[in-house]
């Protein structure tokens, strides 16, 4: 029995975990698609910010980057409170929760992950994109499309194609980056499983966290290869 | 003079590639245009097609001008030249859509084309469907022509060079261009089939349609073209009918390119 609710335990800090994960990837990837075209965009200044913006993140742990949001609103404001905990006294008063709730850290962090992997993914789709022969858009041009025909029905397709591969990669450190939400101590499944172990002196779930995540790594990975066998039917 | 070139110029930074280009051309005529690689042929004919903005001077087509270098031409002013004369291109890398099958490819253009006039006019499905039919039958039919109807499910990289070229022919013609232009169509394949690509074109030759050719093929381009320029050093040096041009013999220049290319 106490296997079962072990796993239940865990099981609901893993679905923290994926739920993280899934708002990032619904967030990061159009934010990184409009980065990427900040970085190629001709206006100079545009460019040099974003392409400063992205260093700065890319150059920064993500975990100091969970911190800094964390306390950057404690920064500006009075000071007083800060406003992710605010938010979670809020939603624990509204629920009428016994236990403090966390949704509002769990709002830092989603920041702090859409901010860190849409620059990311930004930088994957600008490879994508710059990889394409000119010879595509002509050929749209020539045949009398529009910048926004020949990027939808010619460029994307392609670009999607070609960024699969390094995608699947960071969409897989994603997964197991979304442990660092425990910097916040925010309930996820390593955090329970570590609760585990120091109110109970259970060792073992520690370990076992480790099969859901690759049970969902190549769940995922299955998913993946599956998308890019879809696409393997053109050359590009 | 349908078409009309007026002392066109193009440099890329310090490279004048361009030194001022005029010439005519009728309809149905062919013209093609030859010389050494790096005398500006490829890039007069992109100036033509708006792939690269002239630096100076103006393009007419059957007294309208589509092109000023004077004037600063918007994708707006590009739409409206659009509407005067229809340009087809061909590239030396056909550049077909690789996802796209061969029929696909060739109804792409027209199809959008369809979308955006129906949503304009607010016409109904029904009449959007039509068009499509309409539009994948003239797609068939022209894949038929470059005989590549068995193909039309292929994707690009299921087809040889000279089979894609010649979709890549069928594509532009989906358009009905007013004038065809082809950039070194048969550079990029292998000798023994350049024949079925240089034959198409021979065959539109014979249905008037308007060309404008830039090639290596010699004996090609003395068959099938009305007239002939040759280019050096970013200036037509010679142009007239292929008998004149071939038989001259005062032009060194372009003595020594011939020559070049029957000396083997």
């Amino acid at each position: 029995m106490q296997f079962w609710d072990i796993t239940l335990e865990l099981l609901g800090g893993f679905g923290l975990s994926c739920l993280l994960f899934l708002m990032t990837l619904l967030f990061a990837i159009p934010l990184g698609l409009a980065l990427s075209f900040c970085t190629m965009s001709k206006f100079k200044p545009l460019r040099s910010v974003s392409k400063v913006f992205v260093w700065i993140v890319r150059g920064v742990p993500l975990m100091l980057l969970i911190f800094m949001i964390y306390y950057l609103p404690g920064l500006i404001g009075s000071g007083t409170l800060n406003v992710f905990d605010y938010l979670d006294r809020y939603f624990t008063q509204v629920s009428g929760s016994q236990e403090l709730l966390y949704y509002g850290r769990f709002i830092a962090v989603l920041i702090a992950f859409v901010i860190n992997y849409a620059c990311y993914f930004s930088e994957i789709f600008r490879g994508g994109i710059e990889s394409i022969p000119l010879g595509q858009y002509e050929a749209g041009q020539v045949l009398g499309l529009t910048r926004g025909q020949i990027f939808r029905r010619i460029v994307l397709k392609q670009v999607v194609k070609r960024i699969l591969p390094p995608m699947s990669n960071e969409v897989i450190t994603l997964v197991k980056d979304t442990a660092l939400a425990n910097a916040i101590a925010i309930p996820e499944i390593i955090k329970r499983a570590q609760l585990m172990a120091s109110s109970q002196a259970l060792i073992w779930p520690i370990f076992y966290t480790a099969i859901f995540y690759l049970l969902f790594v190549g769940a995922l990975t299955l998913l993946l290869g599956f998308a890019e066998r879809k696409l393997s039917y053109f050359k590009a | 003079m349908f078409l009309e070139v007026k002392h066109l110029t193009k440099s890329f930074g310090d490279t004048h590639v361009l030194k001022g280009i005029d010439f005519g051309l009728e309809k149905g005529q062919v013209l093609s245009i030859i010389g050494s690689s790096g005398s500006g042929k490829t890039t007069l004919l992109r100036c033509i097609n708006a792939l690269e903005t002239a630096d100076g001077g103006e393009i007419f087509v059957g007294g309208n001008k589509i092109f000023d270098a004077a004037e600063h031409f918007s994708a707006q002013n590009k739409k409206k030249s659009r509407n005067i004369v229809n340009f087809g291109f061909v590239f030396q890398s056909f550049n077909l859509f690789p996802q796209y099958t061969a029929l696909e490819n060739v109804t792409l253009a027209p199809a959008l084309k369809a979308r955006e006039i129906c949503k304009r006019d607010r016409l109904p499905k029904a009449e959007y469907k039509r068009m499509l039919s309409e539009i994948e039958q003239k797609a068939i039919d022209l894949l038929g022509k470059v005989g590549l109807a068995e193909k039309r499910d292929a994707y690009p990289c299921q087809l040889s060079g000279g089979q894609q070229q010649r979709v890549s022919i069928a594509r532009a013609l989906a358009l009905s261009p007013d004038v065809l232009c082809f950039d070194e169509p048969t550079s990029a394949l292998d000798p023994e089939i350049t024949g079925e690509v240089l034959k198409i074109i021979k065959e539109l030759a014979a249905e008037d349609m308007t060309m404008i050719i830039v090639t290596h093929e010699m004996a090609f381009a003395k068959d099938v073209s009305d007239k002939i320029i040759f280019m050096d050093g970013g200036v037509i040096s010679a142009e007239g009918t292929p008998d004149a041009l071939f038989s001259q013999t005062e032009n060194r220049r372009l003595h020594a390119f011939l020559s070049s290319f029957y000396r083997t």
